[in-house]
């Protein structure tokens, strides 16, 4: 009697164990148990859409998509696909660490404001809602047979929700240093930087972190405006945004601080980028938040064949690789010539 | 006259912007306080814009940066500051004093040998691009 109240008993805990587990709302962060077999990138079943990152001819006729509007990526993935690097993506919107296409990839999470790994927080602003599992998914959504991919699908992500005070800036950048990435994505910016962020931002270029950040979004040309721009300064590699059509998108923020153009789509919906959305969807969007992720997954495939560059010869060699596209004389990155020029550096 | 006018246009627009600053690359970065004020966490979160109309939050916190191979120590004990943290080996952040002046107290810390960065601890809206 006493062993079939105990099997009983220990049936209904196991039980409950893996109802807590399966819950897809849990905002806080779990290690993924990955021994998922090993997909290619065929098997994802949006990746015909993905013109930032390969030529797809049906689907580039029927949105008038340029034929070389992309970063030449495919063969970039045939040398490596980013393993053994670490992307903190640092972010004021929410992730969505459940969702199906980035799970796999998240190796920790911190809420710099509250200081846990709670890196879900809604708004109910749907600009912001979001953003977050967005970017992440451009950096290093896996290739698992599900959605799309990202630019480099083997790199691991940390995961940081940044909060609005300095201190839990610096906190937030610190954590990613602390926790061994090489890269951070930041798409968000301010003109109003306090010095000790931008001190703290040189600190870790000297310590070789590769900063990434967004120019913004008004069109701007960033040279003739008052002050700087976070994506404007040394310690950072500034990006812009190319769209469909193979041409610096109109609404992109330059300037001779901006270092590199990446596919950031067309405001008109279809011919935005598709990327991840909340409850396990996809959708098309747009900006220099989406150029950043990006540049930041082919900086890890960079350090993935050369974990000894640093960011000022990742910036040397992402510049030197790049394709000619507009006339501002920001370049397109060319993820493979980057990647080989990386490797034999 | 029209000299004049202009002369006492920029002097009152000058003396407008009062005393309130912080030191940003060696130089004043002049403030003017806004009627907002907010509540955080039984904190009280003033307001402020700078000359290019840019909004930010003071809180009564100072970060301050030490000089590479420097320590901060001895000035902690001259301004008798006790309630600080660590956020990176060389940067900290102290709690203001309830009867101090959080501007203040980042611009004398400024003027210390050891000390390279000393600002409020901001609070600004970052935009998401």
């Amino acid at each position: 009697m006493i062993d079939i109240f105990l099997k009983i008993t220990l049936a209904v805990l196991l039980f409950s164990l893996t109802a807590c587990n399966m819950d897809t709302n849990s905002s806080y962060y779990e290690p993924y148990n990955d021994n998922s077999p090993h997909y290619v990138i065929k098997d994802e079943p949006y990746f015909k859409y993905a013109w930032h990152f390969a030529y797809n001819k049906k689907f580039a006729q029927n949105y008038n998509i340029n034929k070389n509007a992309h970063i030449d990526i495919e063969e970039a993935w045939e040398i490596t696909r980013g393993a053994g690097v670490v992307v903190a993506v640092i972010d004021s919107g929410s992730f969505e660490i459940t969702h199906e296409d980035l799970q796999r990839n998240i190796i920790d999470t911190y809420n710099a404001s509250y200081n846990n790994k709670n890196v879900s927080i809604k708004y109910d602003d749907p600009k912001i809602d979001g953003h977050g599992l967005v970017v992440a998914g451009l950096v290093a959504s896996p290739a698992n047979g599900k959605g799309l991919i990202g630019a480099a699908p083997e790199a691991k992500l940390v995961l940081i929700q940044v909060g609005s005070s300095d201190e839990a800036t610096l906190k937030a950048f610190k954590y990613a240093k602390n926790s061994g990435a090489k890269i951070i994505s930041c798409s968000w910016g301010t003109r109003n930087i306090s010095p000790i962020i931008e001190s703290y931002l040189q600190e870790l270029k000297d310590r070789g972190i590769t900063i990434v950040f967004a120019s913004g979004n008004d069109g701007y040309n960033l040279d003739y405006r008052r002050g700087k721009d976070i994506s404007e300064l040394p310690s950072v590699i500034g990006v812009g945004a190319s769209n469909e059509l193979n041409r610096q998108a109109t609404y992109t923020n330059y300037g001779k601080n901006i270092d590199i153009l990446a596919p950031g789509g067309n405001t008109n919906r279809s011919r935005g980028v598709l990327a991840l959305f909340e409850n396990n969807s996809y959708d098309y969007t747009a900006g220099t938040s989406i150029a950043t992720p990006i540049t930041a997954g082919v900086i890890a495939l960079m350090l993935s064949v050369n974990l000894s560059l640093t960011p000022d010869q990742i910036r040397e060699i992402l510049i030197q690789s790049s394709d000619e596209i507009g006339r501002y004389s920001i370049n397109k990155i060319n993820a493979t010539n980057a990647v080989k020029l990386a490797r034999d550096y | 006259m029209i000299i004049k006018a202009i002369s006492l246009t920029l002097l009152f627009y000058t003396l407008s912007w009062g005393e309130i600053y912080y030191f940003a690359h060696q130089e004043r970065v002049y403030l003017n306080k806004l009627k907002e004020q907010r509540f955080i966490d039984d904190d009280i979160i003033e307001y402020y814009e700078n000359q290019d109309g840019q909004r930010m939050g003071v809180k009564r916190e100072v970060l301050l940066k030490c000089g590479v191979n420097k320590s901060c120590q001895q000035i902690f004990k001259k301004y008798n500051l006790k309630n600080i943290k660590n956020i990176t080996s060389s940067i900290f952040l102290i709690t203001v004093k309830k009867d101090d002046d959080v501007f203040e107290l980042s611009q004398k810390l400024y003027l210390e040998d050891n000390i390279t960065i000393s600002h409020p601890n901001f609070i600004k809206k970052y935009q998401l691009r």
